[in-house]
């Protein structure tokens, strides 16, 4: 996780009732689950890993995926990010169950290798309930991230955990920058873009605005 | 000792050689005929068709007296043709250019008025040379030191002759310090994949390096931290210990490098893909399923069952396997991993090659899946028993160890074998299998070996020179007379009167072994059955030897195999100080139950004993008792065992 987004954690994380209202576009492919084969060895698709016995997982024709057991990974296909700075990564799920559940995002450069930072926790450990609950989640790639992809992760000590999630998704909204980071954001922006003119000569920099998160609490 | 013509004729039946109508009506060659003849090598040949030149040139003049002119041109008959060119073309014996030869091939033909010395490019003519010049005049290379040249007669006469050979192992490295030190001995014994030196050119080269290390099955990136689903899930969990082969993005990474990396590899390079040497193959739910092989669970849960691994295996735990495979063998995932990298790779560079290995938990074969032709698969022979042969139906170890080998030929056309030919946790003494290797050797050829490497002891040890002569001799041949090559070498190296004595105690050696034991590449003496009082009459045996010896130099070459009888010698003491506690604790009984009883009298007769065994080992640079392990170690834990005071001398 970066700095950033480390310190933005009480605003950007919440917990909603089920149900959210965003109209922004999903980036998560294949978000109803229709058609998915966690099990099989694609490169693309939704994946998904035993970590730590017992553990097995099931789709339901509701468009939900379930994982149970110790431990579990279930990993989305990838998306491309808009390399932007200003932006964040909103990842969202209607999940419930029992145990625990971390949101993590990997982050792939260009030649879909792994980026620096590569894995970004974007919800820590969440205690799961029986309520169903929209869970949302921030996230902030380095500039050399160009795919990402979201990582559920369901764990239980008791090895008796249970996840239900439902209608994933990854949207993309304005950054909010804490005040004092704000200029150091600029400057990275600034760097980063001064790089893409080089690239793109003609494009002009864009102005930076910084923006409040959207409210979340229900 | 083999004579040249039995040799000649093991070639023949069994190599495939074929005779020339031309040579069977031909007179012999008299070699006292040859001092105005001349040797013939093409202005321009490969470096090392001028090199093999030299070597003819070198070692005729030691073994005839004759030093036979170099020359690239020639008029009428009385030439050595020493590989392709103009020259040969034009004369009579051109005919032997009719055809290509593979690159370590050779070809010999003798009539009275030429002889041809020929075959493939970079390796082969050279090699035709060193067959001739053993084969004909009785050459051989000993050590890197010592060739065996002996004067020819006069009026010998060499058989007309038209003949070829092409080594089954096409790649063949014997790892040894004896002879990869020497880069000009190693191509003499034909080894043409030696390593950390590379060949020169001009001495051929090497071959397509077709060995390789583990290396994590080539995942260098995203590590178990961060991504532990990419490693092995074994034991309920993921582990850091190998990868998870069937995980599509360890592919996609691995797949990553590889095509980064293909377009600057040399041609026929293989990229070695291989599992690290560790336990815990991955048990996942994806890997497992590949296992299958397209069975249900429960059929192959119903063909690896304890009771039918029983059966099979003599043990409930299949060779090798540290876990039952209850989902089939994990090669299969190997392969599957490796297969799905080597068709891309076919696609990008068609000449390249994917090597793994199957070794341990791998070391069983698929039942149906199928190796690429572009994969190499590199089967280590580490748990096989060293005490029977492969096959041996009395030795369950070597009769599961047949079985997975045949089971790899009927899946993969091209294997490299992982060979051994030491003894890891003793490397002072016999290692009682020199019967044993050329009968292996032979069946890995069988089940489509195509190379070899073989690991030996550090440099000194043991029989070194003997055991680097053999096993080089059969890594280019296996179906030499392993008994004629131990007896050649013994007579050549040591003289004919001490040979026959060394051979004495390398039989006592052998014959003392209790074969009812089964013991891979690490064993004391104890745990074979050697009896420490065979080290005495052995002792006996090379003073007899060292008396016999002809020259002080010989003598001292006796003394340094003596060693293998001193440590015999010493033996309870070895056992008494480095091994008796460590056997105690595992089976948890009491130390007395399992160390040598020794009186007072005689800890000092074997302190004694270790003493001379200190100081040959110093006199001959010998500084290693276990593979790796320093014989300084040795002394610490005796001095500890004898109870010796701070500074006292052992």
């Amino acid at each position: 996780m970066t700095v950033a987004s480390r310190k933005i954690w009480p605003w950007a994380v919440a917990v909603m009732a089920l149900g959210h209202a965003s109209s922004a576009e999903n980036l998560l492919p294949h978000s109803d689950f229709a058609g998915a084969d966690p099990q099989a060895n694609v490169e693309e698709g939704w994946r998904w890993d035993s970590v730590r016995a017992p553990s097995d997982f099931a789709l339901s024709d509701d468009g939900s995926v379930t994982l149970t057991g110790g431990k579990g990974f279930l990993r989305s296909p990838s998306f491309p990010t808009r390399q932007d700075s200003a932006l964040s990564y909103v990842i969202g799920a209607d999940v419930h169950g029992r145990g625990a559940m971390r949101i993590e995002m990997i982050w792939w450069n260009r030649n879909r290798k792994p980026a620096s930072p590569h894995v970004e926790v974007a919800l820590h450990e969440h205690a799961l309930s029986e309520d169903p609950q929209r869970i949302e989640a921030t996230a902030h790639p380095e500039g050399g991230a160009v795919f990402g992809q979201v990582r559920f992760v369901q764990s239980s000590e008791d090895d008796d955990g249970l996840l239900v999630i439902r209608s994933p998704s990854v949207e993309i909204t304005e950054r909010y920058f804490e005040p004092g980071l704000l200029l150091l954001a600029l400057e990275s922006r600034v760097e980063n873009e001064n790089a893409r003119t080089v690239l793109s000569k003609g494009k002009s920099i864009r102005g930076d605005r910084a923006v409040a998160p959207r409210a979340r609490c229900g | 000792m083999a004579k040249p013509h039995v040799r000649i004729a093991v070639l023949i039946l069994l190599a495939g050689m074929s005779m020339n109508p031309v040579t069977a009506a031909s007179r012999g060659l008299n070699l006292s005929e040859l001092c105005d003849w001349d040797l013939v090598v093409d202005r321009d040949a490969v470096p090392s068709e001028h090199y093999a030149a030299e070597e003819f040139q070198q070692f005729f003049k030691q073994a005839t007296g004759m030093e036979l002119p170099i020359r690239h041109t020639a008029e009428g008959d009385g030439h050595v043709y020493i590989g392709p060119g103009a020259a040969l073309e034009k004369s009579p014996l051109g005919f032997v250019m009719d055809r290509t030869y593979a690159d370590d091939e050779l070809r010999i033909v003798i009539t009275a008025d030429n002889v041809a010395v020929t075959g493939g490019r970079p390796r082969g003519v050279l090699y035709g040379v060193y067959q001739f010049l053993e084969d004909e005049l009785g050459v051989r290379f000993l050590t890197a030191k010592v060739t065996h040249a002996p004067p020819v007669p006069e009026g010998t006469v060499l058989e007309a002759t038209d003949r070829f050979y092409n080594p089954p192992l096409s790649y063949r490295f014997f790892l040894k310090s004896e002879v990869v030190d020497h880069v000009d001995f190693a191509v003499r014994r034909r080894q043409n994949g030696i390593q950390p030196l590379q060949i020169p050119e001009h001495m051929g080269g090497s071959a397509p390096k077709q060995f390789f290390l583990h290396n994590n099955m080539g995942l260098h990136e995203a590590g178990f931290e961060q991504h532990p689903e990419y490693y092995t899930f074994s034991g309920g969990k993921r582990r850091s210990s190998q990868i998870c082969p069937s995980h599509p993005d360890v592919r996609r990474l691995v797949w990553s490098d590889i095509e980064k990396h293909a377009p600057d590899m040399r041609q026929d390079h293989v990229i070695a893909l291989a599992q690290n040497d560790a336990a815990y193959p991955c048990d996942c739910p994806q890997c497992s399923d590949i296992r299958r092989e397209g069975e249900s669970p429960e059929v192959v849960a119903q063909i690896y069952s304890e009771k039918a691994c029983l059966e099979r295996f003599g043990q409930p735990k299949p060779l090798g396997m540290t876990e039952r495979p209850v989902a089939g063998p994990h090669s299969v995932a190997t392969v599957d991993y490796v297969n799905h990298l080597a068709e891309k790779l076919e696609a990008l560079r068609p000449d390249l090659r994917i090597g793994t290995m199957a070794y341990s938990d791998t070391m069983m074969p698929p039942r149906k899946t199928r190796v690429r032709d572009n994969v190499i698969i590199q089967f280590a022979t580490y748990h096989a028993c060293v005490l029977h042969q492969y096959g041996d139906p009395s030795c369950r170890v070597n009769r599961v160890t047949a079985e997975y080998l045949q089971g790899w030929s009927e899946v993969c056309d091209n294997l490299v074998m992982w060979f051994y030919d030491h003894n890891h946790q003793d490397v002072l003494s016999v290692v009682p299998n020199l019967h044993l290797q050329a009968g292996a050797i032979q069946l890995f050829v069988e089940n489509n070996a195509k190379g070899i490497f073989t690991q030996s002891t550090p440099r000194n040890n043991g029989f070194s020179d003997l055991r680097t002569y053999l096993l080089t001799s059969l890594h280019w041949n296996p179906y030499q007379d392993s008994d004629a090559l131990i007896d050649e070498f013994l007579a050549m190296y040591y003289g004919e009167a001490p040979a026959k004595l060394i051979r004495q105690w390398l039989d006592l050696v052998h014959d003392g072994v209790d074969r009812s034991q089964h013991t891979n590449i690490g064993y004391q003496a104890r745990h074979i059955g050697l009896d420490p009082a065979l080290g005495e009459t052995g002792l006996r045996l090379f003073e007899e030897a060292m008396a016999k010896a002809e020259t002080p130099e010989i003598r001292d070459r006796i003394e340094k195999v003596s060693i293998t009888a001193w440590r015999l010698v010493c033996e309870p003491l070895f056992w008494n100080a480095c091994w008796a506690r460590m056997t105690a604790d595992a089976h948890k009984v009491p130390l007395a139950d399992v160390s040598f009883p020794l009186t007072d009298a005689e800890r000092m007769e074997q302190r004694e004993h270790y003493r001379r065994l200190l100081a040959l080992c110093n006199k001959y640079e010998i500084n290693q008792y276990r593979e790796g392990i320093l014989i300084d170690h040795a002394s610490e834990q005796i001095r500890n065992y004898l109870g010796l005071g701070e500074g006292e001398e052992i």
